[in-house]
């Protein structure tokens, strides 16, 4: 065969080849944005109710200060005291007496009382049981009490109340005191009687950051899988779906009618979406499936500069 | 009144939390998706805390915070850090004061029982005497004489207020710039400043009516009667210049002097130094 039939010969080929295989269409190209809220409500055990840890300063050396016309063991009783009065009855109060443990002064370890609890009712009743026996460190108690409380998963439910005078016995930085109680995850009530300066860093500790532990536990869904399903039949008789994860990057499809499915919870399925051809779009979702009523919105949008009208989305909130 | 909490919102730290879209969205985000997302969440995270303030503190002042940085303006959000702040400091006066006592003064809920903190502490007189009283027996004790009133100021000085009234101009030039929250602080420390004697009265009630107008501008109106309450409590006579007064904080402080009425015959009081 001559160089000039072979040549004739590969083009006819070439030109059959063509005929028994379509062309392929144009491409589009289709992202995923998920912005989610709560999957379900966390759970909060309704059933462990707050209670107070009622931090009482019975300090040696309380009652010789003089506040007003009484002694600071007496203010500091009677502020415990009214607080105690008209607190719900349901309410668990644990008290713990500073400066009442029966051990040395300035002995972090053996500073307070061991904890009595009950009632607000029967704490009242114990108050005059408090007995003042040694000089101790409010800022150490306090510290203290924070490792105890976190260490018994009892802090975010814990309102700390400290009845003092504020006097610095034994030293300590009640600054850090307070920030240890407050990332605990306790919150603190300082009741101070007299005229002692209250650092303003008492007030401005700071609650830690990021969500509370049942929500971290519940996080938000925001990369399902998906699945973009082209409705248009090819010559060939096959429809491959393509798939990609919501926020990780554009999949490429057939442009044209598609059908698209998302692994939310209840599955997002849109029937029909036309994918324009050489072109990015950008399917963004809003969905909130624990809002009474759930909420669940999707527009269908250029994926540059979105911020015109969609091609397609869903019926408006 | 909704500018000073959005200046002081702009301070919050607000990270996105696991799952959100970062930077944290707000409602106002010109994209209409994010600042829809923004408010749905807001929402869903408000709906939260609220049921949690009675039980974990700490965990609904974390949500609030939340919401107040996908919701700047909320005033939800501004009441709700507020109501569930975690770490509080009261320092009320002690009076040496029976206490009228109802039937049943429990509160049904707790985070109402807290505000108690805030009210005067009264010591019944009868067992500050009978502490005097062991005290005075007691043989080594050689404290010097009282009189009926409590211990006398010293005489030999005249109490000195240049700290306060200091403090006092700085207080109100922080309202004049509606820096609310910084006019508190001065307030507080000003209160704890505050030596006894003749002219304490009146810079109390000025003190009590600065953070009263600052409580006001912070959406704490309860706080802010109370204050006021405060105000002419240490000084009965105390007035504020309607002039220079908005309707709204008038209006509280004629409330707060109608609610003062006639003081109180025989009754033995006596205000702690501040």
């Amino acid at each position: 065969m001559s160089g000039a039939w072979r040549g004739r010969s590969l083009a006819l080929l070439l030109a059959l080849a063509a005929c028994a295989t379509p062309a392929p269409g144009p491409e589009s190209e289709l992202e995923v944005e998920v912005l989610g809220g709560l999957p379900r409500v966390p759970a909060w055990e309704p059933a462990a109710p707050a209670r107070i840890e009622l931090v009482l300063d019975a300090r040696a050396g309380l009652s010789q200060r003089r506040v007003g016309r009484t002694d600071a063991a007496q203010a500091v009783v009677a502020g415990a005291r009214q607080l105690l009065d008209v607190l719900p009855p349901d309410v668990p109060v644990t008290l713990h007496a500073l400066g009442a443990g029966g051990g040395e002064d300035c002995d972090a370890a053996s500073a307070v009382s061991d904890p009595l609890a009950g009632s607000p009712a029967d704490v009242a009743a114990a108050l005059a049981e408090a007995r003042p026996a040694a000089r101790a460190s409010l800022p150490d108690a306090l510290t203290r009490l924070a490792d105890l409380l976190a260490r018994g998963g009892r802090a975010s439910r814990a309102r700390v109340v400290v009845v003092t005078d504020l006097a610095d016995d034994c030293g300590g930085d009640l600054c850090a005191a307070s920030q240890a109680l407050v990332d605990a995850g306790a919150s603190l009530e300082l009741l101070v009687v007299g005229d002692a300066e209250t650092p303003i860093c008492v007030a401005a500790a700071a609650a830690p950051a990021g969500p509370p532990a049942p929500l971290a536990s519940a996080p938000i869904l925001s990369a399902p899988r998906f699945r973009v399903i082209p409705l248009a039949r090819r010559p060939s008789g096959v429809t491959v779906p393509r798939s990609g994860v919501a926020g990780q990057g554009p999949v490429s499809a057939p442009a044209g009618l598609a059908r698209i499915e998302v692994d939310l919870v209840p599955p997002l399925v849109i029937p029909e979406v036309a994918l324009a051809p050489d072109a990015r779009q950008r399917l963004r979702i809003v969905d909130f499936p624990s809002a009474s009523p759930p909420v669940r919105e999707w527009r269908l949008e250029p994926a540059t500069g979105g911020a015109g009208a969609p091609a397609a989305a869903s019926p408006g909130p | 009144m909704a500018l000073p909490w959005a200046a002081h919102a702009e301070t919050l730290p607000c990270d996105p939390w696991p799952g959100e879209p970062s930077p944290l969205p707000r409602v106002t985000d010109a994209d209409p998706v994010l600042a829809r997302w923004a408010g749905l969440r807001a929402d869903e995270l408000a709906a939260l805390a609220i049921p949690l303030e009675a039980v974990a503190a700490s965990d609904a002042h974390r949500l609030w915070r939340h919401v107040a940085c996908l919701d700047p303006g909320s005033a939800a959000a501004r009441d709700g850090v507020e109501r569930t702040a975690v770490a509080r400091v009261h320092q009320p006066p002690v009076r040496l004061e029976a206490r009228r006592r109802s039937e049943d003064e429990r509160s049904g809920d707790l985070r109402a029982a807290l505000e108690a903190l805030r009210e005067p502490i009264l010591v019944p007189p009868a067992a500050a005497a009978a502490r005097v009283a062991r005290r005075d027996a007691a043989p080594a004790r050689t404290a010097p004489a009282e009189d009926a009133r409590g211990p006398a100021p010293r005489r030999d000085a005249a109490p000195d207020f240049r700290a306060v009234d200091t403090a006092l101009g700085q207080a109100d030039a922080l309202l004049r710039e509606a820096r609310y929250e910084e006019a508190l602080a001065r307030v507080e420390q000003a209160r704890s400043q505050l030596p006894r004697g003749e002219g304490a009265a009146a810079r109390r009630a000025r003190l009590e009516s600065v953070a009263a107008t600052a409580q006001f501008a912070l959406g704490r109106d309860a706080e802010a009667r109370r204050s006021f309450g405060a105000a002419l409590e240490a000084d009965p006579q105390f007035r504020l210049d309607s002039q220079r007064t908005s309707p709204k904080v008038m209006r509280a402080f004629d409330a707060a002097r109608s609610a003062q009425g006639p003081p109180e015959g025989g009754s033995a009081t006596a205000e702690a130094p501040r």
